[in-house]
């Protein structure tokens, strides 16, 4: 154990000897360490709680499609659906898209049917009349409403319409609601311009999660020309959406990978003459290979190990703390009312051992294997060179 | 001869040498070491300490904050992230048309950024996906209008077993492919 700590010792003396050099690397290394993991840990923190979010979504949605194209669908389909068995519930969904030209902003309007005007995460309450709305803190902020004030929107018929906000979506809640305006559901439809009997899909609550599927094949079977989505497919579409194998994801984590790989191969691709005679002194004073192979090794360790720490240690405050602003940019594209991100918390170890395991392992073999040629060479050729 | 500047690893426990410098005393000698050690300990701890305060954070969202966010997207029915607002198919992406991606100008070249980061959705890609049990090996005779189906596609149009087997059954039975996918 003692003869490990010396040897140790003698590599971070070694270290020592050239400090700019090996900060250098280790703020480099720390740097592409932090970026792949705070792409990691962002997309990995949205994707579980999307899978948790829309555990209370319609078990089934179902659009009517025409052309290609979703297009407003029959209220008497829901009157079908809801007398097969295990089905429990449809309800017509109303919501569309109005462009705000003051803001420059696009809005999602959503028609909310009966039920519990307030809820946990609204200030105030939902609307119960057609000249109410609820709004999400993007819209709020955008308009500078408050519960009490009031917002116009340009209906289909390019119509201002003058709302009353009678409800605030709460914070926690940005990343669902954050571009919403809830009206009530008829007022909605008026406002989306939907024909009379029509609604823009039909939510359906099935009983049993196992007959899903075969709710779908029978909606599918009954209107041909119907799409149903069930929840697990949506819950799929977040999961391939911040899978990091998916789009600029991919381009921001393979750019880290690829500067780690540079300076991996960099080490890799040999010595300094520095470095060759130093192994060759220290083999002419009487060192083993084997020492000499360990010294290295406990340079690479030390190196790797530190900026890992940091790396991490970086990502976790630039996600957790600070909510990704560096990644954000890239998430946000045209977007006008994109929420605040607040990931929330979630590390899995196995994901920081698969870091460590990917960035440590090769840069200590990258470190060990030209020394390991310099050690068994004769020393005295070494230090001629 | 001079004392070497490097310290011999082959003297592992060999007693202390009076005339060496304070410095290279054996205790003194892997203080760096040990201070290493200490410092990569105490690394950990934070590392460890932040992975601790994520799941206790994880814990009191789910705890707080996901029962009123459930009972938001089951009183609204929603059913996507509010995240990108540039087109309808990055701002629910779950609910997209089929033609999604180009749906505006087929064969243009993405124009929002957000859509190089969304994904197609798998229900666009995965042939095992909601809808394709409506169409096994279900064969139609000619319609009232004269039409001669052989099957019925699904949401995306057939998958390619079914396809297969629809042509096969087509041969078999003189009638002729009309679907297309």
């Amino acid at each position: 154990m003692r003869r490990h700590l010396k040897i140790l010792d003698f590599a971070l003396a070694s270290l020592r000897r050239r400090p700019f050099k090996n900060w250098a690397i280790v703020a480099v290394y720390a740097f592409t360490v932090a970026v792949v993991a705070s792409v990691l840990f962002l997309t990995q923190s949205i994707r579980r709680e999307a899978a948790q979010l829309f555990v209370g979504a319609p078990e089934l949605t179902v659009q009517r499609m025409v052309g290609g194209r979703h297009v407003p669908i029959d209220l008497a389909v829901g009157e079908t659906i809801v007398a097969f068995p295990s089905v429990v519930g449809v309800e017509p969904r109303f919501w569309g898209y109005t462009y705000d030209a003051v803001t420059e902003s696009t809005i999602t309007v959503m028609g909310a049917g009966p039920g519990m005007a307030t809820l946990e995460l609204v200030k105030g309450r939902l609307p119960t009349h057609a000249t109410e709305c609820a709004v999400g803190a993007g819209v709020a902020s955008m308009w500078g409403a408050e519960v009490g004030g009031e917002i116009i929107l340009i209906d289909a018929a390019t119509t201002g319409v003058l709302y009353e906000v009678v409800g605030t979506f709460e914070s926690p809640s940005d990343i669902l609601t954050n571009d919403l305006v809830v009206m009530t559901a008829e007022e909605a439809a008026l406002f989306l311009g939907l024909p009379e009997g029509k609604a823009t899909d039909l939510a359906v609550r099935v009983a049993n999660d196992n007959e899903i599927d075969t709710i779908a094949a029978k909606v599918k079977r009954a209107y041909p020309d119907s799409r149903p989505i069930t929840r697990s497919e949506v819950l799929r579409t977040y999961d391939a959406v911040f899978h990091w194998r998916s789009g600029m994801m991919l381009a921001v984590f393979s750019g880290g990978l690829i500067a780690f790989v540079i300076l991996a191969w960099d080490k890799a691709t040999g010595l300094s003459a520095e470095e060759r005679r130093e192994i060759g002194i220290l083999k002419a004073v009487g060192w083993d290979t084997s020492d000499v192979l360990e010294l290295k090794m406990w340079e690479g360790v030390v190196i790797s190990l530190t900026s890992l720490i940091l790396g991490l240690i970086a990502a976790m405050i630039h996600v957790f703390i600070l909510g990704a602003p560096l990644l954000t940019p890239m998430l946000r594209g045209w977007s006008v009312l994109f929420p605040e991100l607040h990931p929330t918390p979630n590390v899995d170890p196995y994901m920081l051992i698969a870091i460590g395991f990917l960035t440590v392992v090769p840069y200590v073999a990258a470190t060990v294997a030209p020394s390991w040629k310099a050690a068994v060479t004769d020393p005295d050729a070494v230090v001629r060179g | 001869m001079s004392t070497p500047t490097f310290f011999d690893p082959s003297t592992r426990h060999g007693a202390p040498d009076p005339h060496r410098s304070r410095a290279r005393h054996p205790d003194r000698v892997v203080s760096r070491a040990r201070t290493f050690i200490v410092f990569g300990m105490l690394g950990l701890a934070v590392l460890g300490s932040l992975v601790g305060w994520t799941r206790y954070e994880s814990r009191r969202w789910q705890r707080e904050d996901l029962p009123g966010l459930h009972a938001l997207t089951t009183r609204l029915h929603l059913s996507d992230l509010a995240l990108w607002t540039e087109a309808r198919y990055t701002r629910h992406p779950s609910q997209a048309d089929l033609f999604s991606a180009f749906q505006d100008s087929p064969g243009a070249p993405e124009h929002f950024p957000a859509g190089s980061i969304v994904s197609p959705s798998p229900v666009l890609t995965d042939p095992l996906s909601v809808g394709a049990p409506t169409s096994r090996g279900r064969l139609r005779d000619a319609g009232s209008d004269g039409r001669r189906r052989v099957c019925q596609g699904d949401a995306r149009g057939a998958i390619p077993e079914e396809r297969s087997l629809a042509v096969g059954a087509a041969r078999d039975s003189s009638f002729e492919l009309a679907f297309t996918p």
